[in-house]
């Protein structure tokens, strides 16, 4: 026992590194991408002011504030440290530090795509499995159907399809915002909304919130339930014709205790890193949701970066997403040893 | 050899030598065309892909050609209408009528034809993307896997940095830093895609790497190259070929959110995205503005998704019915 | 008094390339307490067998015919008797041993659970302590080496000669009272192979177990069995026990088999075998299906399969002993709501 215990923890510092290692791949790749549209010190300064009236004077001054002269190495150097200590920079739009607007952003997209990515991996599971213990039957026919169709539909027309539906036509959830505009949001403490609000004991707000965030995420839950249930029906057919399937009811085990105990168990495996990926395409999705539903979080924020030639924001942007997934992937990959217990945990 | 393998897979029973390429060859050669005419999902996406493409062919050769003689007006030869026709006030946001099946924008032009004419920029996205990513997959995937060691290492830590940021995003944001435009949005979304190929391939060359052929072959003194390609290649593509046709449907689906959210074709050229999009601010009230462009573009994605999953599925033995 | 009465028993399958008939109107009786080896090459449909009896064949399976087991007939059941079968009544060891345990789960829970469904069936109150020690003890039965270690192991780390007789081991806690075993030792070595073997002869008697043999060496089948069953091709070409039937083997194919033995003398020159191959199931020929491959085919081999007929007390199916023999019905087959019928649906099917 002992030994399988350290050989876990040298397995997860393992993992850490290869995370450290991709992140920091990730960041030069980012720098190379922007060194190559921004070659000269000159073009990344005109960069950093953000507008079209500068003068040489201001530019030269830039270049020696940000270190745009040295060597490529040092300066990649300090990017990367900088990135580690959060520091991006002022952000050429608001002149403020970078990362001050990305706490705000960030915790609002979070917050729902962490629920959507939840959401779908339960529907998916379920779907899924029901799927294939009809398989080739009615049940499997319409699930198929469904699905398929829910993948092939874009986010966007999920969303403004739910959106018409049930806000403007069935006027049965609102069709805008993160919550009541009338409502006064409680005090961020953490920067989550859902917490913010259970912190205070604003139970208004979080009920609001909570009504509020109904549409976006089932729409992103809706475009994405389809991969999981594809691939929890298939892991689970999979499962089925296994021998040891037969085993367990060869031992004369209940159907309950067989289809839950064994075949489930080894069918969720895929799903743990499939549900990593799910997520990188739940933060994808958030854009667009973001953009119909009207909620400032770092989809928003990013379009408008995009829109107002925010450079920095949009670096800062796709690092810190880049981040998020990186994370995620490192948490499923920690989750997949620990149940699957043939992953050799060198 | 062949029909017993796949006779075995699909038996149910495992196979104890490792049968997948074995059965995935016998199940090919033998049923694959079989299944795929006969199971009802596969023909409907093999007939929507067909119409597709064969619009888009025909649709986009006339726009070329128009485009080469300086006579634009090629491209609308077969539309009911010009699709980009200067704002006509009389005939804005009309309803879905004979004159304009689809109903029209607002700015007067008929929506059908604009659909036609943007298909082709949605064929030639999709095909290019998927078959650039899979040969630049292919390259990084095959390497990295055959040669293994910290080559393979490197590799992957630059394709994991690629896939840690979504496709979208990172579309989005590349948009800004090479400019707007049709063009940029392949690059965008070629510079995305191909990290999966690789992926995909190397995990094909690592398998494909120990079954002895390789060894055979490079004792009788085959160039590496030779090896590299005509073995691992070819018979990795199986699995992958069947995953690209439901990739198709995948690289249409981010390039219409891309037009959606505005990056890709500049108006006032058509692209199905940004029609959904535009059709938005008139919904419900013109509700054929957002759709029309919608449901082509859901319907076309199905096509690719019903015929994909079927071949993922003859490609992987789960052929029972 | 037979353990289990098979009465025409056919499994179809379906395939892309339409239906073959694995199991073709088998019919076979087992008596009590007896080993029984069914012999057969690979793909003769014996592990189809098998998993007929238990009711585990895949869903592209449809089955015809009857199985009695101590006089229910197991394709009538419904599912809650049958549960009730499976596991105390019957068992089935299966052939590949790295895909027969829960990989997730360690050994001793999976024993554990096997022993949780036996002191349910009888009654009795689950007491950990003593089930832990019960398992232990099977282990070291089937002669497992550190028997507590194994039990904390996960089956990826043991070999497959160790998690064949782990299953073994599970068999023994549930105390059946007939184990079907389906080549237990084709994926072990030639060492391992003898000590199972052994093992399970000295279990079944030991234990009065209803033993089903199938392998598709009948030097192995020699060395277990009372009575042998020979499959080719789906049908039962000869049957009888096993004394008699190495001495004077009936049917050409038993003929041909004993001949291919090695004879463990020096000057041997070249070994028999018979010639050509089984045929294939979408290809039967017309007749006798070992008509031919069969050096004492004459003309009606090839255009009548011959009847069971019955020879000093055995069974061939040659028209050598030609004589006849009676036919049975078909029955039907049930299955309800979900359950066990939705991972394993048996079909019920028409005969073509």
């Amino acid at each position: 026992m002992k030994r399988m215990q350290s050989n876990f923890i040298f397995f997860v510092i393992r993992r850490i590194i290869n995370a450290l290692v991709t992140l920091v791949l990730l960041v030069l790749l980012v720098f190379v991408l922007i060194h190559v549209i921004l070659p000269t010190p000159q073009a990344m300064a005109k960069v950093y002011i953000g507008s079209q009236h500068y003068t040489a004077a201001e530019l030269n001054s830039v270049i020696d504030r940000y270190g745009l002269n040295q060597p490529l190495y040092v300066q990649f150097f300090n990017y990367v440290v900088d990135v580690f200590t959060g520091n991006f920079g002022l952000d050429s739009l608001y002149k403020v530090p970078e990362m001050q607007l990305l706490d705000r952003f960030i915790p609002i997209t979070l917050e729902f795509v962490l629920i959507a990515t939840a959401l779908q991996v339960v529907i998916g599971v379920f779907a899924g499995g029901f799927a294939a213990l009809w398989r080739g039957q009615v049940p499997d026919w319409i699930i198929k159907v469904l699905y398929l169709i829910a993948w092939a539909a874009p986010v966007f027309l999920l969303a403004t399809l739910m959106q018409f539906a049930f806000a403007y036509d069935l006027k049965l959830l609102p069709a805008l915002n993160m919550a009541n505009p009338v409502l006064v949001p409680p005090k961020p403490i953490t920067g989550y909304p859902l917490i913010d609000a259970a912190i205070e004991g604003d139970w208004a707000y979080f009920d609001s919130l909570l009504t509020h965030m109904i549409l976006p995420v089932v729409s992103i839950a809706v475009a994405g339930f389809g991969l999981t249930t594809r691939i929890m029906r298939n892991s689970a057919v999979e499962v089925f014709d296994k021998d040891y399937v037969r085993l367990a009811y060869m031992k004369g085990l209940s159907n309950g205790k067989v289809l839950f105990g064994t075949v489930f168990r080894n069918a969720l495996i895929p799903i743990v890193t499939l549900t990593a990926i799910q997520f990188g395409f739940a933060v994808s999705g958030a854009v667009v949701i973001e953009d119909v539903f009207l909620y400032k979080g770092m989809g928003f924020f990013l379009y408008q970066s995009v829109t107002s030639m925010d450079y920095v924001a949009i670096i800062a942007t796709t690092i810190i997403v880049g981040i998020s997934v990186i994370i995620a992937n490192f948490a499923a990959d920690l989750l997949y040893a620990v149940v699957d217990p043939r992953v050799k945990l060198e | 050899m062949n029909i017993t393998n796949m006779l075995k897979k699909t038996l149910g029973f495992r196979s104890n030598v490792d049968a997948q390429a074995s059965a995935v060859r016998g199940a090919q050669s033998l049923s694959t065309f079989y299944y795929l005419r006969h199971k009802k999902e596969a023909v409907i996406g093999m007939a929507i892909i067909a119409v597709f493409v064969v619009w888009s062919v025909i649709e986009g050769s006339l726009q070329l050609i128009g485009s080469y003689l300086r006579k634009p007006s090629l491209g609308w030869l077969l539309l009911p209408h010009n699709p980009i026709s200067s704002p006509n006030v009389a005939t804005s946001l009309l309803p879905p009528s004979p004159a304009y099946p689809f109903g029209t924008n607002f700015e007067g032009q008929d929506i059908l034809s604009r659909l036609l004419y943007a298909a082709p920029k949605d064929a030639i996205a999709a095909f290019a993307v998927v078959v650039s990513a899979v040969i630049i997959g292919a390259l990084f995937g095959i390497v990295a896997g055959y040669y293994g060691g910290w080559v393979d290492e490197i590799l992957m830590r630059v394709t994991d940095a690629f896939l840690a940021i979504p496709g979208l995003i990172l579309a989005i944001a590349f948009s800004i830093l090479i400019g707007p435009g049709f063009n940029s949005v392949l690059i965008s979304l070629t510079i995305i895609w191909w990290p999966v190929y690789a992926r995909l391939f190397r995990g094909q060359t690592l398998t494909l790497k120990y079954r002895g052929f390789v060894e055979i072959s490079r004792l009788f003194g085959v160039s590496e190259i030779r090896v590299l390609f005509k073995h691992i290649l070819m018979n990795a593509i199986d699995p992958i070929i069947a995953y690209m046709a439901l990739d198709f449907g995948t690289v249409i689906l981010t390039y219409s959110t891309l037009a959606f959210l505005g990056i890709g074709v500049q108006p006032p050229y058509p692209e199905w995205g940004s029609m959904a999009s535009d059709g938005l601010s008139f919904f419900p009230r013109a509700w054929w503005y957002t759709f029309f462009p919608s449901i082509t573009i859901l319907l076309i994605v199905i096509g690719f998704i019903l015929f994909g999953d079927s071949f993922q599925d003859v490609i992987s033995g789960r052929v029972v019915d | 008094m037979n353990a289990l009465e098979i009465r025409d028993l056919s499994v179809y399958y379906r395939t892309p390339l339409g239906r073959v008939k694995v199991l073709d109107s088998l019919t076979v009786d087992f008596p009590e307490s007896k080993t029984t080896g069914i012999v057969g090459e690979s793909g003769s449909g014996k592990s189809t067998l098998g998993f007929a009896i238990t009711r585990l064949l895949p869903p592209t399976a449809i089955v015809n015919g009857s199985i009695r087991y101590y006089g229910e007939d197991l394709m009538r059941l419904p599912s809650k008797r049958l549960r009730e079968v499976r596991g105390t009544g019957v068992f089935m060891i299966m052939q590949d041993p790295f895909s027969s345990l829960n990989p997730v789960k360690r050994v001793g829970d999976q024993l554990l659970e096997a022993l949780q469904v036996r002191y349910e069936r009888r009654g009795e109150s689950f007491d950990y302590a003593s089930a832990r020690k019960e398992a232990v003890k099977r282990l070291n039965d089937v002669k497992l080496p550190d028997p507590e270690l194994v039990m904390t192991k996960y089956p990826y780390q043991l070999s497959g000669g160790q998690i064949q007789r782990v299953v073994i081991a599970m068999g023994l806690l549930l105390e059946p009272k007939v184990i079907i075993a389906d080549e237990p030792t084709s994926a072990l070595d030639v060492s391992i192979q003898a000590q199972v073997i052994s093992l399970l002869k000295e279990l079944q008697e030991s234990y009065g177990m209803t033993l089903l043999f199938i392998t598709h060496d009948l030097a192995v089948a020699t060395a277990v069995s009372d009575n042998v069953l020979i499959l080719y091709a789906g049908r039962i070409m000869e049957q009888g026990d096993i004394s008699s039937t190495v001495k004077k083997p009936l049917h050409p194919y038993t003929q041909g088999l004993l001949k291919s033995f090695p004879s463990g003398s020096y000057k041997e020159g070249k070994l028999f075998s018979l010639k050509g191959l089984p045929p294939s199931f979408f290809n039967l020929p017309s007749g006798c299906r070992f008509s031919d491959r069969c050096p004492y085919a004459f003309d009606r081999c090839y255009k009548d399969e011959p009847e069971v007929y019955d020879v000093e007390g055995r069974k061939v199916r040659c028209f050598l002993y030609g004589k006849r023999r009676k036919r049975r019905r078909s029955g039907r087959v049930h299955g309800s709501g979900i359950g066990p019928d939705q991972v394993f649906p048996c079909r019920e099917g028409r005969n073509t």
